[in-house]
């Protein structure tokens, strides 16, 4: 997809960073030997059920490379470009570690091995994870000491022009710490076709709450791939929000493990796919623990010949009793061609537990449109504004204000430009 | 100047449900439509807002010379009919405030903005006199409310968007007496001799506060006799099926 002449990033193995430490070599050596080992998966795979896996076209491209000048990106936020920092907010609270993941390779050696690329990808992209190990990442490793919290969002901006970029948010809070962090992927223009091949792992120690938003709105030309994790210890709390707004295809793999006692993970996602655009979601709720709740809300809006996926199961282990655990995935769709695959699932093996798992598919009301319409506002910005409805309440789940009112700037935006 | 309906027939599903309505409601009146259930009085409300399950199979209606069936639902909305629902819709994400503000923009000449400070002021004093409390800007329309809560929403709108006709479609209903007394209080705010209401109800209750200048009685899809406000009093006393009777000696 690429129309540079750089090879592709299936083919040749990039360089490693001068500084990176020989671990770090080693790990992305033996993740390339992995990656290539591995085979492309299709689909017949499980975890590739439904997906246009002719979409995708990974083959193609190839790193992205430097550009000239600067993109004025938020100045309160880490820019990359291309998968290179080109600036850097101001130094966060004392105390805190917010860096480049390269940066943290050099710097907090021990402390960020422990974390980095320590989850893998149990829902069928082990194979890009491998790739994206091997690879230059861009993205930044933070780290919230014990007790602390952090009042201002950590933002971070990936602006994507032609080519591949890896993308990693590696967020670790400790006990009792709390964060806020802002993912935003962009294009640089409306055409060159970029891959983003991202991950975002947040751990929670005991009593710790992370807030996250991945807000992606590459241009459709692009792809991105994202494998996530939430990672949550005892009493801790993980809330993030995937919002998929561009993208030609675009997939996200989230996992959620509720590792001690009381921990609850909230995973929500707005998708409001367009034109030819397909949205590929696979999630885990994995519930290790007694008393342990997550809620996940997934809500596609689904407009012309757009398609999405979602595929998710709830595990309770066993032991895990007095588990809360609920799924939800809803598409609206507005045309007679889009297309909504969902494949929710659930395994208890624990007692006393209450699980629920649900899809629905449906169209707008007629009755909503027809109550609009009697106050005067008429036909299709009375759709518009029951679509926008449906995706703006999720956000009512959030309790961070800066992630509800970014997110709900984003959808309001989305719909301005539909019909 | 009325809204006025000559000879309306209407059906549903090929079944005729108004079989020949004539009604006049000048402006600055208030006229009360009762009957028994299944006479046609939600039919009728709903016909006049343009609800697509209803088939005008003839008559017409004008609203001050205009001809109500050539508009469509959003337009009769903007030309001055309003509705209050009886069972209104819940749309979820969509917060009131952002509701009444498309209501109100959709009224503006094209490239003029609703001004956002001076509509705020004037829903928190509207909401004020109905008792609503504030936070209800923020929720999303009708969602979870309780039908009294619904029902002040309703008369919300209808004092935002200030019509020139108004129809309460059994705006008592579900109504316990003190929130009965609000509602009734924001519609006699409203009354003016620039608007007309229709207010249909069954029970005679309302009418007590809601106090109507003509009774029309309904039976049958038509209009079965016309009085003062006494005659919601002779009904209440009486039954419908006086009126049925009635209707069956002459």
């Amino acid at each position: 997809m690429s129309l540079t002449a750089t090879p592709s990033i299936f083919e040749v193995h990039p360089d490693c960073e001068d500084s990176a430490p020989v671990w770090l070599a080693e790990a992305r050596n033996e993740a390339w030997e992995r990656f290539t080992s591995l085979p492309m998966p299709g689909p017949k795979d499980e975890p590739w059920r439904f997906a246009g896996i002719r979409k995708m076209a990974l083959e193609g491209f190839g790193a992205a490379q430097a550009v000239e000048g600067s993109v004025g990106g938020d100045e309160n936020a880490f820019v990359f470009v291309n998968n290179r920092l080109t600036q850097r907010p101001k130094p966060s609270q004392n105390g805190v570690i917010v860096c480049t993941i390269s940066e943290a390779a050099e710097q907090h050696g021990e402390l960020f091995r422990r974390f980095f690329h320590a989850q893998g990808a149990p829902l069928g992209s082990e194979k890009f994870q491998q790739l994206h190990l091997a690879s230059k990442q861009s993205g930044v490793f933070v780290f919230v000491p014990r007790g602390t919290v952090v009042e201002a969002p950590i933002v971070v901006e990936h602006w994507v022009g032609e080519g591949a970029v890896f993308p990693y948010t590696l967020v670790v809070a400790e006990e009792n710490s709390e964060v806020t962090v802002i993912d935003r992927m962009r294009s640089l223009d409306d055409t060159g076709a970029g891959f983003a091949l991202g991950l975002f792992d947040l751990y929670a120690a005991e009593g710790a709450h992370v807030h996250y938003l991945r807000s992606q709105n590459l241009n459709l030309a692009s792809r991105s791939l994202a494998v996530g994790s939430s990672v949550v210890g005892r009493g801790a709390d993980v809330k993030s929000l995937l919002l998929n707004l561009g993208c030609g295809w675009s997939r996200n793999e989230h996992v959620s493990y509720l590792n001690g006692e009381a921990a609850n993970s909230d995973m929500l996602a707005v998708s409001i796919p367009t034109g030819e655009q397909e949205c590929d979601q696979r999630t885990f709720q994995h519930h290790r623990a007694e008393h342990t709740t997550s809620d996940l809300l997934f809500k596609n809006v689904l407009y012309d010949k757009s398609k999405s996926v979602f595929g998710g199961l709830i595990l309770v282990d066993e032991g895990a009793h007095h588990t809360d655990a609920y799924q939800t995935c809803r598409n609206l769709i507005l045309s007679d061609t889009a297309e909504a695959h969902s494949m929710p699932g659930l395994e208890i093996n624990a007692d006393q537990v209450r699980c629920s798992h649900g899809a629905t598919t449906g169209q707008i009301g007629e009755e909503e449109v027809f109550y609009l319409m009697a106050r005067g506002i008429p036909g299709p910005d009375a759709r518009r504004l029951i679509a926008l409805g449906f995706a703006l309440d999720v956000l009512e789940k959030i309790s961070d204000q800066r992630i509800q009112s970014e997110a709900a700037t984003a959808l309001e935006a989305k719909f301005a430009d539909l019909f | 100047m009325s809204l006025l309906i000559t000879d309306l027939h209407a059906a549903i599903d090929g079944t005729e449900i108004l079989k020949g309505l004539n009604l006049e409601v000048p402006k600055g009146e208030v006229h009360a439509i009762m009957g028994p259930n299944g006479s046609g009085k939600s039919t009728l409300a709903k016909v006049l807002a343009g609800h697509e399950d209803y088939q005008v199979t003839s008559g017409s209606v004008s609203m001050d010379n205009q001809d109500l069936f050539a508009m469509e639902v959003d337009e009769r909305s903007r030309a001055g009919f309003f509705l209050a629902f009886q069972y209104p819709a819940e749309i979820p994400g969509v917060s009131n405030a952002n509701f009444l503000r498309a209501a109100l923009q959709a009224r503006m000449p094209k490239g003029e903005d609703l001004d956002a400070v001076e509509f705020y002021k004037e829903m928190r004093d509207k909401m004020g006199k109905l008792g609503m409390d504030q936070k209800f800007t923020g929720r999303a329309v009708n969602e979870g409310f309780s039908g009294g809560e619904k029902k002040r929403n309703e008369i919300l709108q209808l004092m935002m968007l200030a019509p020139s006709y108004a129809v309460l479609d059994e705006t008592d209903s579900g109504l316990d007496i003190d929130a009965l007394k609000v509602v009734a209080e924001g519609v006699n705010t409203m009354r003016s001799p620039a608007r007309g209401f229709l207010v249909i109800t069954h029970y005679q209750r309302l009418l007590d506060y809601i106090v109507p200048d003509v009774v029309h009685v309904m039976a049958d899809g038509k209009i079965v006799k016309t009085g003062g406000k006494d005659l919601a009093l002779e009904l209440e006393e009486k039954g419908y099926d006086w009126v049925k009777e009635e209707l069956v000696t002459s």
